[in-house]
């Protein structure tokens, strides 16, 4: 259960004194970093968010699939897909029978999962407490082809294909979604190495006149 | 860069694997001492076509690389069980 003691695992690598903080989905998140305008004008170029808050359920096992289409989820059929279901959540198909789903903005399909009936035999519960970024912007290639050694352009990538590889020597996972009328690349990565990854693209986000950005930008449910 | 194809996500730069050291057999469990000892401290060193355990970390997948150890090529890769598949 979430309680406002739950900060973003980012927080690290946050300034002190001249960001806003607030509290989302009871987690203690920045969700302003500079002035709306100029937020704005970073997302064009290459902008960079913090959506760890949006809940997260995981789920493993030979039976696992089939658990999760009785609850009405939509289960990507292929291994390394992400499939999403009709209230925004994502759900990706990290191998043959292991599931990431992430709650849609200002959703709980999670808590729902988590609160479902007795889990069948083959069905297992995996913890998922990853930071999780939203990256857009013109110049958003350019920072992948420098934390990244495989093409990540949108023709090399399938249009439901979840990748996983390593950003700056961190293992992660990445999806690219278009959603609210615009092209964005989800990436989730061991809360742990937040802080580190974080720096390392708002680092070079800010080198292409972009930089961080309050998750309001890109989710309208927190504007 | 040397790239390894794993034959769950394709191919990849070396830096994303760990070797897991040479695919072994072990001998039946009611096999002698003299047999069991061989198999726990001796390794057979001579450069050669040899199968090994590879693990591309972000995914978690073990697979193996059937790999020539004198050019270092790499012949073919597959999950295990899933050999005469390749």
């Amino acid at each position: 259960m979430q309680t406002e003691k739950l900060i973003t695992p980012i927080a690290h690598a946050f300034p002190v004194g001249s960001v806003a903080w607030g509290v989302i989905n009871g987690m203690q998140v920045v969700t302003r970093f500079v002035g709306s305008d100029e937020e704005e004008a970073r997302k064009e170029f290459l902008g960079i968010a913090d959506a760890s808050f949006l809940g997260k359920f995981g789920v493993k096992g030979r039976n696992a699939a089939q658990w999760l289409q009785d609850q009405g989820i939509v289960v990507p059929e292929q291994p390394n897909s992400w499939a999403g279901n009709a209230d925004g959540s994502l759900v990706l198909r990290l191998g043959g029978s292991e599931f990431l789903i992430e709650n849609a903005p200002g959703g709980n399909l999670c808590e729902k999962l988590l609160k479902a009936d007795a889990k069948p035999a083959g069905v297992y519960l995996v913890p998922h407490v990853e930071a999780s970024f939203v990256l857009s912007g013109n110049a958003v290639q350019e920072l992948f082809a420098e934390v990244c050694s495989i093409d990540l352009t949108r023709a090399a990538l399938g249009v439901q294909e979840v990748v996983m590889t390593q950003f700056a020597g961190v293992s992660v996972v990445l999806m690219h979604q278009d959603l609210e009328g615009e092209a964005r690349y989800r990436v989730w990565c061991d809360s742990s190495y937040g802080p580190y990854l974080w720096e390392v693209m708002a680092g070079i986000a800010n080198e292409h006149s972009g930089g961080p950005i309050g998750i309001g930008n890109y989710f309208s449910a927190y504007k | 860069m040397k790239l390894l194809t794993c034959p769950v996500n394709g191919t990849r730069p070396l830096s994303e694997f760990v070797f897991g050291g040479e695919c072994r057999v072990p001998p039946a469990a009611d096999c002698s001492d003299k047999v069991w000892a061989d198999y726990v401290h001796n390794r057979h060193g001579a450069p050669g076509i040899k199968q090994e355990w590879w693990y591309h970390a972000p995914s978690g997948t073990w697979f193996i690389a059937e790999r020539n150890t004198l050019t270092d090529q790499v012949i073919r890769t597959f999950l295990k069980g899933q050999e005469g598949k390749q």
